[in-house]
């Protein structure tokens, strides 16, 4: 299946699906704050940042700036959202897996568990 | 269920933080390198990232990684200026298109524009030859003194209604210039024709152009003389020769006294 799309890196589909659990509040320090202790690696802002950056240039993401709040001096924070098109590929690539994993003929897991 | 509160009831609440300031020297370096569109957002992150941190690790811990976080964002995306879709115009931005628009159309009729700058190219040249021609008009013999003021006699001849004019005048012609108009003029001089003349001193022989004038003519040239003076030819049998000329003739050695032939003829 030839898919059309614009491929994810790892770190861009982990931001992204942490900005799809994060709907309407995913900045950037809680999306950092988020897959640190999701992942468990340590994640900068920086690169948080340049990966939604990239994210919003494919179209996968979109923002809007939210208010302002006292810690962060009076300045208002980019809210990321995860567009159609971003949900979609998400999608295709969780299909992607699936279909692999079922095709798999000798799971990790024992086909009966009990 | 949640009841719901009297629209006039309002809860005042107040409360103190221990404010920490992230390092202010980092700051001015986000703003420097940071694009003036992302910096709210970076810097708000950045801050409350610190302010977060300060919590956690103690506000040392937090100022330097507060300096790391910064650092990290030393990086294309974060340093590109946006690109403004309706950019402030200068000065030459309309001549710039004046410009483009003349180019566009002159690659898009190339009949025209080659029947155009052709002829363009064409008048101009002509032109240009035009100028330098009354350049050299201009400029030319205005090495003396009172170009202006020169003039040559010449004179015109009816033959059969046909009038024709000439440099040839009678010699009389002098004399009656001088006793008649003397008053209207300052010099004058008659000339014989000009041509080249063989000069020889000694065994070197030469022809150089030259002519036989009166000794008024260095005068009326107003002739600046390297050697001797402008009435140097008052004494008949004298000759005034150019630089080169006398350069060829005796070399370095002083011209002045020396005895040359002129057609063979002693002067």
């Amino acid at each position: 299946m030839a898919m059309k799309r614009s491929y994810l890196g790892e770190f861009e589909e982990i931001v992204l699906l942490t900005v799809a659990v994060m709907e309407g509040q995913a900045y950037g320090v809680a999306l950092t704050h988020e897959i640190i202790e999701q992942t468990g690696r340590s994640v900068r802002l920086n690169q948080i940042h340049a990966a939604l950056q990239r994210l919003e240039d494919k179209g996968m993401v979109k923002s809007e700036m939210g208010e302002p709040t006292a810690e962060r001096g009076g300045r208002r924070k980019r809210l990321f959202t995860v567009t159609a098109y971003g949900r979609r590929t998400l999608q295709e690539i969780q299909d992607v897996r699936v279909n692999l994993w079922t095709r798999m003929p000798d799971p990790f897991n024992p086909a009966i568990s009990l | 269920m949640t009841k719901k509160q009297p629209a006039n009831f309002i809860i005042h609440c107040s409360f103190y933080i221990i404010h920490y300031a992230p390092p202010r020297l980092a700051d001015r370096l986000l703003r420097f390198f940071c694009a003036p569109h992302r910096l709210e957002e970076v810097q708000g992150d950045l801050h409350e990232e610190f302010a977060w941190q300060v919590e956690r690790i103690g506000e040392q811990q937090a100022r330097w990684r507060y300096w790391r976080d910064v650092v990290g964002f030393i990086k294309p995306f974060a340093v590109k200026r946006e690109l403004n879709q309706y950019p402030k115009p200068t000065n030459t931005d309309m001549l710039r298109n004046y410009l483009k628009v003349a180019f566009r159309n002159l690659v898009k009729n190339k009949g025209y524009s080659a029947i155009t700058i052709g002829g363009l190219s064409a008048g101009m040249a002509v032109a240009m030859l035009i100028g330098l021609w009354i350049y050299d008009e201009l400029s030319y013999n205005t090495y003396h003194q009172h170009y202006d003021r020169i003039a040559q006699v010449m004179q015109h001849q009816t033959v059969n209604g046909h009038i024709s004019s000439q440099e040839s005048i009678p010699v009389p012609l002098d004399a009656e210039l001088r006793a008649k108009y003397g008053t209207n003029f300052k010099h004058q001089a008659m000339a014989a024709y000009p041509g080249d003349r063989i000069l020889s001193y000694g065994v070197k022989k030469m022809a150089r152009p030259g002519n036989y004038m009166d000794a008024e003519m260095p005068e009326i040239l107003s002739l600046h003389m390297l050697k001797g003076s402008r009435n140097g030819l008052k004494e008949l049998n004298s000759i005034l020769l150019s630089a080169s000329t006398a350069q060829a003739l005796f070399g370095n050695v002083d011209p002045i006294g020396k005895l040359i032939n002129i057609e063979g003829r002693p002067m």
